[in-house]
């Protein structure tokens, strides 16, 4: 009699050769069809609202299916969640490469998380193409299959630092910051850049912890300093609190911030242009998100957000870097292995990814490569431009 | 069966045998065979689960079996990370030398976060006050960057035990197994022998307990010390596991975890510490298919044996597995 | 720069203030210490930001409605899930507010984790310049309106039957009940209270700190830390603790360094319980055996 036992038994091997035949693949994660990406990103925990990134890497996958995909295959997008926490970040990056098998990872949000997981990945061989996070020490030294598709934080820094010395007469400088390792990330290089390039020793540094509602300490103290520029790492709430009591305690002193937040986004919760005059933001995308220039791709994205995610401002922070892999894998064809992908990430040159400032390009030794950041702010008519230095707009 | 009197269902024999302890001590030579049979993913769970164990069983001797609301278990934890990850990372001490130092720096601390108890601070004060006390240690790990290099996370070198590096999940898995049973056993024996006896007494009725002379004060800070060395192992291995060891991991989020763990699994009860931790940890590799929903996923479970298994999962095993009672927790 | 770190400590000082009194109501009815009461605070911000923005109900009916809720949430939560846990481990009770409290915060992430919602005015935002000083009429208005509560509190607990039937039951819940005292509905009426308190404190505060999941957590923290040294279970300790440590925080903050600010409250809790855990204005327990 044919028990149920048995049945499975029989029916075992049989199911087997059935998951053989069906991954058929060339390389790991790609069969004859698809494509298998992972993604990696804080979908849940307290700092879920920059999971929204990665929801956005995973809507542009999305609308390059409807578009046929590439080369005849489509994505297939595996979320992983990392929580921003090294130990579950962790298990998400093992789970896409030994239990998923994904072709290649695109993601990586909390810096901190990355930094974790640089070493398992490394050793792993999956190529990574980082979306999001911006610490630099996540592709230095040079790993051969890690890739930073996006400005880092150096780069960043090196922007913000560059900005507000182009203002004349600058001399003194403050920063307010968090002091987790995202604001690290860029105060260090920061304090490195103005000690490097023009001498600065001294700077005044203040702390705002995170979830604060109130800068009245802070600002008090900026603004007893008598200082020229303020450079400000803070994230969205924490960055409309301090705008909110520098305007109402007069601390008029020019500002530029780094990318915790959104320029209108902050705006809209200060209920008007009057406490964002004077603050400039770093920007790295060519134009302004709302600009004809960007409108395709903001179209891409919001139209293919997965089931139940709404847009946000931090749905764009990832993308860019999914344009550059999709092109990547159209140019080397339907023969997809691994190793040429590598490969030809390494050889790209000035590639104009549509959105990002600047243009993107790779080398064996330097495997980070987007390095133009632009600045946006109010120019003296109360328009929102984009600026390359003090007082001089973008071309 | 359904009457739950065991007896009558199974042959004597087979009565005695659940009740054995010692097919307890079969458990960690089958899980020997793990490694053959999972990927790298699942070998990586079962060594963070390895690591929880040991947080939960900590914590147990704390809330459970003194009976104390200590919320200091995330200071322990870290207080053991930095310690080992500092050693490694300064002095370059191999991972076996430098995992010991982490478990005794944390039960110092623990002797000395029992001082504010031993001044007869009860219940909700002193949970605040040993809060306070760890989320104080966070910020000194933020600040003191010359030690712990801050909010960018200490990067703790190649584990290595007595000459062999420990670079493979796998390898990582026999040396945490054998630590995790050493302090299992080592706590066990603590818990049944006359201490142990007295921490029951002490959480019944402190004062009758030392109106019939036994000494609490000593045996509060031998709790808390104890519970530090246990939790401070812990990480110490999660410094090796994980190999950055950054503030964030040890803030009330990472506490709120320790709790789940005891309470899902059995406050009091050495097997209910193992059950939590596996259950806790594995839990959200369960639910990666629905990201983002991994709070309620937690809260919900634990609203729901709070209200209907108060005694903790292991409760429901108790009767089907006898050998997982201890003499001093009631199901 | 002084006058105007006390002026901003006190008004910031009120906020805590409010929070503590909220929990101090809960812990003086019913002994118990929620743990949850962050997320109530934001859970309450949330429904009327639902209620006026999704649902286009007016302002003050949504707050209206919104304390409602929390009231009805306090009830219910105080009935069916803290209620049989009382007989058990002082632990349990700790851990299911805290439960309570995750859930709250997971349901509120479903629907808005990936944002920072700006929630609307309720009252205008008047700026008040008295010679160096800068007051906004948002600092007046919950000043004003934790100084009130403290009084409102004050008459029902001191001067009102409700407040002889809160201490009876304090003191000895087992006498109440034999006086024929409704201990449970005194409990999950005065958890009630203590919810809605906590809505009303979560409407005053987010048009400033503005709405996420998880804006509660640093106030749980100062709650506490202003209970403490009041003195637990003591209304005026909380509100007094709460305005000192909102000074404190700043004048730390500004004249030794800002990054202090974090931990004062931590500071002040754990110096008040090892030298003075009575607080400012608590009564030395006596626990008889």
């Amino acid at each position: 009699m044919l028990t149920l036992t048995r049945r499975l038994l029989l029916a075992l091997p049989m199911m087997l050769a059935a998951a053989g035949l069906a991954q058929a693949q060339d390389a790991p994660g790609v069969t004859e069809n698809t494509i298998k990406i992972g993604i990696l990103a804080p979908f849940s925990g307290p700092n879920a609202s920059f999971g929204a990134a990665g929801y956005g890497v995973a809507a542009y996958y999305q609308h390059i299916n409807k578009q046929g995909g590439v080369h005849g295959r489509q994505f297939e997008v595996i979320l992983s969640d990392t929580a921003c926490n090294e130990a579950t970040g962790i298990a998400a990056a093992r789970r896409l490469i030994s239990q998923d098998e994904v072709f290649l990872i695109n993601g990586g949000v909390c810096s901190g998380v990355c930094l974790a997981i640089r070493p398992i990945i490394e050793e792993s061989g999956v190529p990574w193409v980082i979306s999001t996070a911006a610490n630099q020490n996540i592709s230095e030294p040079v790993a051969d299959n890690i890739f930073h598709a996006i400005q880092t934080s150096r780069d960043y820094a090196d922007a913000m630092g560059r900005f507000a010395m182009s203002k004349p007469g600058t001399e003194k400088i403050g920063i307010i910051a968090h002091t987790n390792e995202w604001a690290k990330g860029y105060q260090d290089p920061l304090v490195q850049y103005l000690k490097d390039e023009h001498g600065i020793e001294q700077v005044t540094e203040v702390t705002m912890e995170r979830g604060s509602n109130d800068a009245t300490a802070q600002v008090l103290s900026l603004r007893q300093a008598d200082l020229d520029f303020i450079v400000v790492i803070l994230y969205e709430p924490e960055l409309a609190v301090f705008l909110r009591d520098a305007k109402l305690h007069g601390l008029d002193v020019p500002k530029v911030g780094s990318l915790g937040a959104d320029f209108s986004n902050t705006q809209n919760r200060l209920g008007g242009k009057e406490p964002m005059q004077g603050f400039y933001m770093v920007h790295q995308y060519r134009g302004l998100l709302d600009s004809p220039v960007l409108a395709d791709f903001r179209e891409a994205i919001t139209e293919n957000l997965p089931e139940g995610q709404s847009f946000t401002d931090f749905s764009f922070y990832g993308p860019g870097s999914a344009v550059a892999v999709v092109h990547v894998l159209e140019q080397i064809g339907p023969d997809l292995t691994r190793e040429k992908f590598i490969e030809a990430m390494e050889n790209l040159q000035n590639f104009d990814t549509g959105v990002l400032a600047g243009t993107m390009s790779f080398s064996p030794d330097d495997h980070q490569g987007v390095s133009d950041v632009n600045v946006i702010g109010y120019d003296e008519n109360g328009e929102l431009s984009v600026f390359s230095a003090w007082g001089e707009k973008a071309k | 069966m359904t009457d739950g009197r065991v007896s009558t269902a199974l042959p004597g024999r087979g009565r005695r045998m659940l009740a054995d302890r010692r097919w307890l001590y079969v458990l960690p030579l089958l899980a020997l065979a793990i490694p053959f049979f999972v990927n790298d993913y699942i070998q990586y769970i079962v060594n963070l689960t390895l690591i929880y164990i040991l947080v939960g069983v900590g914590f147990n001797v704390l809330i459970g079996n003194l009976g104390q609301l200590a919320f200091a278990n995330a200071a322990f934890f870290g207080l053991g990370a930095y310690t080992t990850g500092i050693l490694m990372y300064h002095l370059n001490l191999p991972f076996w030398l430098a995992l010991l130092p982490g478990g005794i720096v944390a039960a110092i601390a623990g002797a000395i976060i029992s001082l504010p108890a031993l001044r007869g601070i009860r219940l909700f004060y002193l949970a605040i006050v040993t809060l306070a006390f760890g989320e104080l240690l966070r910020w000194t790990y933020i600040h003191v960057e010359s030690l712990t290099l801050g909010s960018m996370g200490l990067h703790v070198p190649r584990p290595s035990v007595f000459g062999y590096d420990l670079t493979s999940e796998a390898g990582k898995f026999v040396v945490f197994l054998v630590v995790v049973v050493v302090a299992l056993q080592a706590t066990a024996n603590l818990l049944r022998s006359r201490v142990g006896r007295a921490f029951m007494a002490i959480k019944n009725n402190e004062h009758a307990a030392a109106s019939v002379g036994v000494p609490t004060s000593l045996y509060f800070v031998l709790a808390f010390a104890w519970s530090g060395l246990v939790v401070g192992l812990g990480g110490g291995l999660y410094a090796a596991h994980v190999r950055l060891v950054a503030p964030e991991a040890f803030n009330l989020m990472a506490l709120i975890m320790h709790f789940a763990i005891v309470m899902v699994g059995g406050l009091g009860n050495l097997a209910g510490g193992v059950i939590g931790a596996i259950i806790v940890t594995g839990t959200p590799e369960l639910v990666r298919a629905w990201p983002g929903m991994l709070e309620l996923f937690l809260a919900i479970p634990i609203i729901v044996i709070l209200m209907f298994l108060p005694k903790g999962l292991v409760s429901l095993l108790c009767r089907p597995l006898p050998m997982l009672q201890e003499s001093y927790h009631r199901p | 720069m002084l006058a105007q770190l006390l002026v901003s400590g006190i008004a910031q000082g009120a906020i805590y203030a409010l929070v503590a009194l909220a929990m101090t109501v809960i812990y003086r009815a019913t002994t118990v210490v929620n743990f949850g009461h962050g997320d109530l605070l934001m859970a309450g911000a949330f429904s009327v930001y639902v209620f006026v923005v999704l649902l286009g109900i007016p302002y003050l009916v949504a707050a209206g409605l919104g304390l409602l809720l929390l009231f009805v949430f306090g009830y219910l939560v105080q009935r069916q899930l803290i209620q049989p846990m009382l007989d058990g481990p002082h632990l349990a009770l700790a851990m299911m507010a805290i439960a309570v409290g995750f859930a709250l915060r997971g349901i509120a992430r479903i629907y808005w984790g990936r944002e920072v919602l700006p929630f609307p005015r309720i009252f205008p935002a008047d700026v008040y310049v008295l010679g160096d000083v800068v007051v906004t009429s948002g600092n007046l208005i919950v000043t004003g309106v934790a100084l009130t509560l403290m009084l409102v509190l004050f008459a029902v607990f001191y001067l009102s039957p409700v407040g002889k039937l809160a201490q009876a039951v304090f003191q000895s819940a087992r006498g109440a009940a034999l006086v024929g005292i409704n201990v449970p509905r005194f409990y999950s009426i005065a958890w009630g209270v203590g919810a809605a308190m906590a809505a009303l404190g979560g409407i005053l505060i987010a048009p400033m700190t503005f709405l996420y999941p998880d804006m509660s957590v640093w106030i749980l923290i100062r709650g506490f830390a202003a209970m403490t040294l009041g003195g637990f279970g003591s209304l005026h300790g909380a509100v007094v603790g709460g305005l000192l440590l909102g000074v404190m925080e700043l004048l730390l903050g500004a004249y030794v360094s800002s990054s202090l600010i974090e931990i004062t409250s931590y500071l002040v809790i754990i110096l008040v319980l090892l030298f003075r855990p009575a607080g400012l204005f608590g009564q030395r327990q006596v626990v008889r055996v």
